[in-house]
């Protein structure tokens, strides 16, 4: 039997004993030593659950970031923190890179954060991989606000460039990539832009060895599924479980490929049944999908703590459902 | 009839809760103050707020919400249907309540009439505003367990506010504001978002406002002569007044409330300031449809920072006022 695999994507709820200790950091009230801490903690906790349903691959719940923008100012230079924006149609706000000069690579910082993560990793004894996320081009174009370039494909190239750096230096920290890429369905995106995309991704991982898996998350727009499933990516990753009446037309491109599809809705707090969850690997391999891989469809940010715990949990009530 | 001023002043709704109310709050919490005084503790902050409102001059006051913690969060708490999970982030280290409806949403007791009575037992004037969340925004701001889709959650809740409303008039509200500050944050919703917040108006005998802010207005402004409200006010200044020309091209009819002061900066306008924007404003609305107020609540300014920008605003308004009596206008509307 063909058995699928368990992928964490993105972040997992900060709890608020944690956004306390981070807004007491952030005015002076605490260390950094101890703000270390309070993040180790929390990821220690993360990994346990990580460990409990045996995920195959997994973040490090990215709870010293914001959000997934955040994550960019670690390891580029030249944008700085902006306005916040609606991330999508959630109550969840981000603050905007406003680019004021030219990117550039920075890669100490993240790849050490990643290092940190890795050791609680072996610590505890988590045998998943460890994937590090990376904003991907056109959602970066899309989430920032640009004061410098006046080209969107300049942006995106410097970004792919400057980026490609850095994950030549995280890959000899971690086991895959995690791409985020919401931005690719986009409404309003000019032509000349989307067929941009597929070169910037061959320069984004040129002489990368490491896993590579693209994660898009929320609306699907059929139109641009051709442009998804041509970049030089391992996994595709949809969010399968808010496009339910899209999936013949999704389905037509699994064939030979590798998905990831987010069946956890991480913006409701209803659980999944898990008969659901197997029923849509199922059909994923039935469409000749060559391997499988399930979790929850978009960072977990907007719905409790408890409540991502419970959905990560369904992930192994599915797997044993399926593999009896 | 009761008569106001020309260009009333109103305010949004919220309003900063004194230091040591949020400190009653936290010992009433850890059981240290009873639910008597924890009572007693909230009148007097709410009384407090009149006073402020008073002292700034504004005309049609509120008492702050200071009783309500959260515009969904304290609806949610009072009907049937809803369960809390806990902490969900806004941004950065914002923390809010989202509630999931789990089960048919229930109408079980008044929500808001002793809170109207108290406030109008200690308002200066009879033209004071009480505030509700609107259907729509209720609906939109929890998450939806239970319901096939929102809008059959959205249509529930606006019959359940609907009979809070009728209790609001009969206890004596004259000036009901709905909040639907999520009116215009998803295109697909909108046109049966106007019928959903018509429907929770039905047979409502009083002035009704409603209060949109931030967002994207070309999604909503084609319907705005739709709601069955008598004026709706709008956070403007942040826009620097650019949707004026939005409400002009859908030729917007209802009275205005005209946000002149933007509650997300920590500078005070000035009130000449306030009356070149009015001024600017009379350029699109009849002087007798325009209401003056805040863009939003002013809740999350430092109270200093929040009366100072009343006083602003109600003095840059009387400056408004002087110029309308040169061009002829009377001194006075009819409420
Ligand atoms: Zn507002």
């Amino acid at each position: 039997m063909i058995k699928f695999k368990v992928s964490i994507v993105g972040s997992y709820p900060k709890p608020i004993s944690l956004g306390k200790a981070i807004s007491r950091y952030r005015s002076n009230k605490i260390s950094q030593d101890k703000l270390e801490e309070y993040i180790s903690k929390q990821t220690q906790k993360f990994f346990e659950l990580v460990k409990n349903v045996s995920a195959d691959y997994t973040t490090d719940g990215m709870f010293r970031w914001d959000d997934v923008v955040d994550v960019t100012f670690s390891y580029l230079a030249g944008a700085e923190k902006g306005d916040l924006m609606r991330f999508y149609d959630n109550n969840f706000y981000y603050r905007r890179p406003v680019i004021r000069s030219r990117l550039e690579a920075k890669t100490k910082d993240y790849v050490e954060y990643l290092q940190a993560s890795k050791k609680l990793m072996s610590e505890s004894k988590v045998s998943s991989r460890l994937k590090a996320v990376i904003l991907g081009p056109l959602s970066y174009l899309q989430f920032s606000e640009d004061k410098y370039y006046k080209d969107p494909v300049e942006i995106m190239k410097d970004y792919v460039t400057e980026t490609n750096k850095v994950i030549k230096e995280v890959e000899k920290v971690v086991d895959a990539l995690e791409i985020h890429e919401p931005a690719i369905f986009d409404k309003g995106i000019k032509g000349d832009i989307l067929q941009k995309v597929p070169e910037l991704y061959s320069t984004l991982f040129d002489g990368i060895r490491a896993e590579k898996h693209l994660i898009t998350y929320f609306y699907v727009n059929s139109r641009r599924l051709d442009l998804l499933f041509s970049l030089p990516v391992d996994v595709v990753g949809l969010d399968v479980i808010e496009n339910k009446n899209k999936l013949g037309v999704i389905y037509k491109y699994f064939k030979g490929k590798k998905v990831f599809l987010g069946v956890l809705n991480t913006r409701n707090t209803k659980l999944e049944r898990p008969s659901t969850i197997v029923n849509l690997a199922r059909k994923a391999y039935e469409k000749g999908a060559e391997e499988v891989l399930i979790g929850n469809s978009a960072p977990m940010d907007f719905i409790p703590e408890i409540i991502a715990k419970r959905k990560i949990n369904l992930l192994a009530k599915a797997r044993s459902m399926y593999h009896g | 009839m009761a008569e106001l001023p020309i260009l009333p002043t109103t305010v949004i709704g919220s309003y900063p809760r004194p230091k040591w109310l949020r400190e009653a709050i936290r010992l009433h919490k850890a059981g240290k103050l009873d639910d008597e005084e924890m009572t007693e503790a909230f009148n007097d902050a709410a009384l407090a707020i009149m006073r402020d409102h008073q002292l700034a001059g504004v005309d049609v006051p509120t008492d702050g919400e200071v009783k309500r913690d959260e515009m969904v969060e304290f609806f949610a708490e009072r009907l049937g249907g809803f369960r809390f999970y806990g902490p969900v982030r806004v941004w950065g280290t914002a923390y809010y309540v989202k509630p999931a409806v789990v089960s048919k949403v229930e109408y079980k007791s008044p929500l808001l009439v002793d809170e109207f009575l108290y406030t109008k037992s200690i308002s200066y004037t009879e033209n004071v505003k009480i505030t509700i969340t609107g259907p729509y925004t209720l609906a939109y701001w929890s998450y939806n367990e239970y319901y096939k889709t929102r809008q059959d959650l959205a249509y529930d809740l606006a019959k359940v506010i609907n009979k809070e409303l009728h209790n609001l008039v009969e206890a004596g509200a004259r000036i009901i504001q709905i909040d639907e500050p999520a009116i215009h944050s998803t295109k697909e919703d909108v046109e049966w978002a106007v019928d959903v917040v018509n429907e929770s108006l039905k047979g409502i005998n009083a002035k009704l406002v409603m209060h949109v802010c931030y967002g994207d207005y070309k999604i909503v402004a084609p319907y705005l002569n739709d709601f069955k409200v008598d004026q709706i006010n709008f956070a403007l200044k942040i826009y620097d007044y650019e949707p004026l020309e939005l409400f002009k091209k859908y030729n917007y009819s209802k009275e205005i409330g005209v946000g002149v002061i933007d509650v997300h900066s920590k500078r005070v306008e000035t009130p000449e300031e306030v009356m070149k924007d009015i001024l600017n404003t009379l350029n699109y609305f009849e002087p007798e449809k325009v209401w003056i107020n805040p863009d939003c609540g002013l809740k999350l300014l430092p109270r200093k920072l929040a009366f100072q920008k009343l006083v602003s605003m109600v003095k840059g308004t009387q400056m408004a006022r002087e110029e309308l009596k040169k061009r002829g206008y009377k001194d006075t509307i009819k409420l």
